[in-house]
């Protein structure tokens, strides 16, 4: 069997809060095999972006750090790499999509140059080859006219043409790992179906792995291959996305499923159709306590996971989840 | 939604991409102070650097009698202290005082832009120290430096327009740092950064143009502080005495005020004109380049 294209072992990510060094991610360990799409879903808070970060090497530091584990990038270990290093991976095997298109882009340049001026470098084109290339890569992320739209500047476009052409810009250098964070938090519902459509036809095109971090279960069931559902910065349920949806395992899990509102139940006659995880994520700094994260919200709590964390445990194939209860009804 | 529906959008709802070099130029354009100081800039530009082509007496010769008032001789403006044709000394006067002002400037720029460009984008202990050495030049007087500078490496033009620099990029580099320290985060530069930029490019084709409005607002008001500041040491009898320069004219002729207002005056009304016009042109440029009051 190949090495999956990327591995993530036992890593942890701290931030220095108060002269405390507190983990926000931690004991996490994933794989994302070459050309499938992993979706991470979790609650605001609980590490899916710091890990995406950790594994571009981007990471604010200070005050944060990766303070443990291991990233494995085609058996490169970003943990371990060089800044100038991770200058040449950033972008050549990995690049990022981030959450707001209508920042993302730089103000001051027209959207033309920015594609031209990453293709220049990465590829060492002359300035009208890189226009040409910018034209192309426009017109395969489905911006119509992009002979005209290449000499715009970002506040020209929309939303969903900006997000359009980040992925332009991130996919120019056909990287092997595209992390998608958030990408439709900020748009339309219309065009987040058209830029997930755009995700699913590059990916088939260029055999890009997809890593997207999204807390709309509906996204994932749609998209990703494999689902891992992180809570307070670790990995409480992994496993492929038909499974995930059909028959959740950990208590968080099918709590977070039931959240999605359904056509048959109607709120005002029925308050108990728009269900919701009772609680908040715990702060970084109460975790620092025995016992399972989420025991103070769980609906199955039992006394054991008070006192002592469940490890991830496998319970099928290629299914593995970390929770008591889900341990003793399989065995 | 097909595509041809979406090309005729675009198509008439925008027709030319405009960019921020065009915005500000309307911007400053409808500005009638700006474009008042705009042209009486070129009018000085052209009064000094055509001047000498048209009107070929040398500043530095005595051409008639001393003291001699407006109006009474050949040379219009009258002649100082030593025979000297003041006009001449205006129109040699003005190539040399604007060019060590520009000098200055743009020395100032170069120095202040990088220290605050550095020591924004770095943080941690690289600010530490460049801020502390912008804090060492800021304390210092700064005539009183000018003055060491110029007097321990003889006066000459170069000399004064970098001792004017060395004395005049702190404020510049606190400007850009606080640029810096805002832009450094935006979403822009960690997509740039995320996609392998090196911290060159980040710095200087990511973040300097964005912070460019401010900088050139300085930029250009720093040009009429750096001329004031050459008057001033030309004033305490600091100038090049191979050059003519505004400043020069009226540190020379200030013994000989009571005899002949037309010996300073004249010099005295020139900078002033060049650097109100440089002041407008700032400002106008100031309100430009802003955002907020730009029309959509």
């Amino acid at each position: 069997m190949q090495a999956p294209l990327l591995s993530v072992r036992d890593l942890e990510v701290s931030f220095q809060i108060g002269g405390e060094e507190v983990p926000v991610v931690r004991d996490l360990s994933f794989d994302v095999e070459y050309g499938e799409t992993l979706g991470i879903v979790g609650e605001s808070g609980c590490g899916k972006s710091m890990t995406a970060l950790a594994i571009m090497g981007l990471v604010p530091n200070p005050p944060g750090r990766i303070s443990k584990g291991n990233i494995l990038l085609e058996g490169v270990d970003i943990t371990k790499a060089s800044e100038k290093e991770l200058q040449s991976l950033r972008g050549n095997d990995v690049s990022m999509v981030f959450q707001e298109p209508m920042t993302s882009l730089n103000p001051v340049f027209t959207v033309g140059e920015q594609i031209a001026e990453t293709a220049r470098t990465h590829f060492g084109l002359s300035r009208k080859e890189a226009r040409n290339k910018a034209i192309e890569i426009l017109r395969l992320v489905g911006i119509p006219s992009p002979e005209k739209r290449v000499d715009d500047y970002p506040h020209q476009l929309s939303g969903g043409m900006r997000q359009r052409v980040m992925i332009a810009i991130s996919l120019i250098c056909e990287p092997k790992l595209l992390i998608a964070d958030e990408p439709t938090t900020a748009l339309d519902v219309t065009v987040q179906a058209q830029i997930f459509d755009l995700f699913r036809e590059l990916q088939e095109k260029t055999k890009t792995a997809i890593i997207l971090i999204t807390h709309d279960i509906g996204v994932v069931a749609e998209m990703a291959d494999r689902v891992m559902v992180m809570y307070a910065g670790r990995n409480i349920e992994n496993g492929p996305a038909t499974d995930f949806i059909r028959a959740p395992q950990h208590p968080y899990t099918r709590g977070l499923i039931s959240c999605i509102p359904t056509l048959q139940a109607d709120p005002p006659d029925d308050p108990d159709a728009l269900f919701e995880i009772p609680g908040v994520v715990p702060s970084a700094v109460e975790l620092a306590k025995p016992g399972c994260a989420f025991a103070p919200r769980c609906q199955n709590v039992m006394d054991r996971c008070r006192v002592e964390f469940p490890p991830s445990a496998q319970i099928e194939n290629n299914r593995s989840v970390s929770c008591w209860l889900a341990q003793e009804e399989t065995v | 939604m097909t595509d041809s529906s979406l090309d005729n959008f675009s198509t008439e709802s925008m027709e030319k991409p405009t960019s921020p070099a065009r915005q500000t130029w309307k911007m400053f354009s409808s500005n009638q102070s700006a474009v008042a100081g705009l042209i009486l800039l070129a009018i000085v530009l052209i009064f000094s650097l055509v001047g000498p082509l048209v009107y070929p007496v040398a500043p530095t010769e005595m051409v008639w009698m001393p003291l001699t008032p407006p109006l009474e001789s050949d040379y219009l403006l009258g002649t100082d202290y030593l025979g000297r044709d003041i006009l001449a000394g205006l129109i040699n006067g003005g190539r040399i005082t604007i060019a060590i002002g520009a000098s200055a400037a743009l020395l100032t720029i170069v120095i202040g832009v990088t220290i605050g460009a550095l020591s924004g984008y770095y943080g941690g202990w690289v600010d530490n120290l460049l801020m502390r050495v912008t804090e060492f030049f800021q304390v210092l007087p700064n005539l009183l430096l000018a003055m060491v500078v110029v007097m321990l490496f003889s006066a000459t033009l170069t000399n004064i327009a970098i001792a004017i620099g060395i004395v005049s990029w702190t404020s510049t580099a606190r400007l850009t740092r606080a640029e810096f320290l805002r832009l450094r985060n935006m979403d822009y530069v960690r997509a740039e950064r995320s996609i392998g930029a090196k911290n060159r490019r980040i710095i200087w084709a990511v973040i300097l143009p964005n912070a460019a409005p401010p900088l050139i607002v300085s930029a250009a008001l720093s040009i009429g502080t750096a001329i004031l500041f050459e008057a001033g040491l030309a004033f305490l009898g600091l100038s090049d005495p191979n050059n003519m320069s505004w400043g020069r004219m009226i540190g020379d002729n200030r013994p000989y005020i009571l005899d002949s207002w037309w010996g300073v005056t004249f010099p005295g009304i020139a900078i002033f004109l060049t650097v109100l016009a440089i002041s407008l042109v700032g400002d106008g440029l100031n309100d430009a380049l802003n955002p907020k009051l730009r029309k959509r």
